[in-house]
């Protein structure tokens, strides 16, 4: 196996038929994940492309680090998004892209629609597309053990969708290795439109190391900062969860649909009671040492006991995946208090493959407008939702998977389509059409949502900078100068595809040094040009689909709740946008703006 | 066990067509067609290992849905149900 990535796979579900091309330059210029996969959606994706249609391909990619260093096994998943109707990016940790690599390909490009369900085996010497109407409608979980081997050998990684991907839901996503998403923009829809339930990525091969002498040093160095320094230290032991308390005391913990900034019962869903009552089992991707992904036990009766048997020995016990922001968007912003319901609402969006965050969204609008009688019980079949009632939102989850009716239909395409159809914009809680994390931080959130390239506060981590402003001043120009340059450092990192939260490990030198250790020299100067780059070829992807800023909107109600920077007021956001606009334009990536349209922006009705 | 697909995956592997999809959903074996052969196209196939072959007769088991099992699974696993088609 080369010391290099260079083999792509190609996947033809119309013909069923695979083939591998070495792409060489493609990986010397972009190293991998995001760089690469961006360069290949650019090249495969036929421009204002529908979403499901077969022309629409997923591309999928691993890193030049992977199976190298800690803290490197973050999958890119490149696609056009049903949700925004433009570029669809997720990232899933897993065993996905070490299996991947290990089977010798850097990336995965797959276009065309089967004529019945079916599942891509991934492997060195022969990967092929297999019929698999036996796995259609089954649960990830259940997938993932008819194809995970008992005594495989090698890395194995299984990707599959549930009921929402096959429905088409616009926020269904894909399920990697039982506990790690592909989330958010709709990964899973794509794949279910294409009829692909699963890929089975299976590499038994390993990484050559091309300078051995520079990458002991190189991973001593990054496994000491990983492992005895207190960097990562939150994501090891309460896992993100620690965000409630802590947002909670900076009053920017949105909760009851982003009506109020804080929670009054917070501590019942911190961090330290879901550890200290649920916490089963702590899992890591391959050769991380921190294990963030949290496991909680939810224990559930599986039959009704028999024999006179007493019912407690009637109930299994279900690992659900928890961390922050199932538990924000789940739990408080639906004002579910009690940390057990929340994991049965976690457990039962990761049943049906379905984004919980976007889940949150949905039913945090749909309470407000059932309040409010823009819908009724004709619309939800039956369930009244309501703030913290746990079984109507149960009830509504299965039933947005299944899209069982219009109403449904229109759940099933997001939170600003819901409200497009029922009413309630101002408080439909999106920006670019994806539903917002839960830090209701201040500007640097927003602004940096709205113009990230996946809308996502991860995009540009404009709640860091809106948490440094609130111990110093910093003018909004200043916020909006981070947010470019994050999204920038970023994109380096997820050609990488390093996981965000090593990226306080990951300084910029380090990552020069661990490149150079696998035989890949760039100076700090070549990444940052490559950042930029990459963002560049995101972008330039978004402007081809029709993205315009000019034309987004910020719901009403994110105007009107107190953050910690005060209320936010719509001019600032507009001028920060307006400077974004300018400072990328002077890069040389055109925005369209028009000053008189921007008037425009923020208003919701 | 077999879980009745609509477009099962065994009776398209199976290179005789000794394995005829049900309306329903499912497959039904016709003996004379099938030829027990060696190579297992249809259990390796099926991506749940819901089939096997019967070492005696030399044809794949294929459940006929008498429902016996939903008899007596006391944990519920097995539901019997009368469906109308």
């Amino acid at each position: 196996m080369n010391a290099q990535l260079e083999r792509i796979l190609y996947v033809d579900l119309n013909e069923k038929t695979t083939r591998v091309a070495k792409r060489p330059e493609i990986f010397s210029k972009y190293l991998g994940g995001s760089g690469v996969a961006s360069a290949l959606l650019l090249e495969e994706c036929p421009a204002k492309v529908d979403p499901f249609s077969p022309n629409a391909p997923i591309v999928l990619a691993t890193g030049p680090l992977v199976g190298m260093f800690p803290c490197m096994a973050k999958g890119v998943a490149l696609f056009k998004s049903p949700l925004t109707a433009n570029l669809g990016e997720s990232h899933a940790g897993g065993h996905f892209s070490t299996a991947l690599r290990f089977a010798g390909y850097g990336a995965i490009v797959i276009k065309g629609t089967a004529d019945k369900p079916v599942s891509i085996t991934v492997d060195e010497a022969n990967p092929k597309v297999e019929y698999a109407s036996s796995l259609w409608g089954h649960s990830p979980l259940q997938v993932e053990r008819a194809l995970r081997p008992p005594d495989g050998q090698g890395t194995h990684s299984v990707v599959s969708i549930g009921r929402a991907g096959e429905n088409l839901v616009y926020y269904g996503g894909a399920i990697v290795d039982r506990y790690h998403h592909f989330g958010r923009l709709g990964l899973g829809a794509v794949m279910g439109s294409k009829k692909l339930k699963a890929l089975h990525v299976c590499g038994t091969g390993d990484v050559p190391l091309a300078k051995p002498a520079e990458f002991k040093p190189a991973y001593e160095e990054i496994y000491h900062r990983v492992v005895e320094t207190p960097l990562m230290k939150k994501y090891h032991d309460l896992g993100t969860s620690a965000n409630v308390l802590i947002l909670n005391a900076l009053r920017a913990l949105p909760s009851k649909n982003f009506s109020v900034a804080s929670y009054e019962k917070a501590d019942s869903l911190s961090g330290d009671r879901l550890a200290e009552e649920f916490l089963e089992r702590k899992i890591s991707c391959p050769g991380c040492p921190i294990a963030c992904i949290h496991l909680g036990g939810l224990r559930t009766p599986f039959a009704p006991e028999h024999e006179g048997g007493r019912k407690e020995f009637f109930e299994e016990m279900e690992l659900v995946p928890y961390n922050y922001e199932p538990i924000f968007a789940l739990g408080i912003n639906l004002d579910v208090s009690d940390p057990k319901s929340v994991l049965r609402l976690i457990s039962r969006c990761e049943n049906l493959g379905i984004d919980a965050m976007m889940v949150g969204a949905v039913l945090a609008w749909a309470t407000e407008a059932y309040e409010r009688n823009l819908i009724g019980a004709e619309e939800t079949m039956g369930p009244r939702p309501a703030w913290g009632d746990v079984e109507n939102y149960l009830e509504m989850i299965e039933n947005t998977a299944n899209v069982r009716n219009p109403f449904y239909v229109a759940l099933a395409r997001g939170v600003a389509a819901a409200a497009e159809k029922y009413g309630g914009k101002e408080f439909a809680i999106s920006l670019g059409k994806n539903s917002p994390a839960g830090y209701f931080t201040g500007y640097g959130f927003v602004v940096g949502t709205l113009v990230g390239a996946r809308h996502s506060h991860l995009s540009n981590a404009g709640y860091s900078i809106d948490q440094t402003a609130m111990m110093k001043s910093i003018s909004p120009e200043e916020i909006v100068e981070f947010l470019v340059e994050e999204e920038d450092w970023l994109s380096v990192l997820n050609s990488l595809v390093a996981c965000y939260f090593s990226r306080s490990v990951y300084e910029k030198e380090l990552v020069a040094k661990a490149l150079a250790a696998a035989g890949i020299e760039r100076t700090v100067e070549e990444l940052m040009r490559l950042g930029k780059e990459v963002f560049h070829n995101l972008y330039r992807f978004k402007l081809r689909e029709g993205f315009d800023i000019t034309k987004e909107r910020i719901p009403e109600r994110l105007l009107e709740t107190e953050s910690p920077a005060g209320r936010l007021n719509r001019d600032t956001i507009k001028k920060m946008v307006s400077y974004y606009v300018k400072v990328r334009e002077k890069e040389g990536l055109r925005l369209r703006l028009e000053e008189r349209a921007l008037l425009d922006l923020l208003v919701s009705k | 066990m077999c879980r009745f697909c609509r477009e099962p995956e065994c009776a398209i592997a199976c290179p005789h067509n000794a394995l005829l999809p049900l309306p329903e959903g499912g497959i039904t074996l016709i003996a004379e067609k099938c030829r027990g052969c060696e190579t297992f196209d249809c259990i390796k196939a099926c991506k749940l290992e819901a089939l096997a072959l019967d070492g005696r007769t030399g044809l794949p088991v294929i459940c006929d849905r008498c429902g016996d099992c939903g008899k007596f699974c006391p944990h519920n696993v097995f539901r019997y149900e009368e469906i109308k088609l």
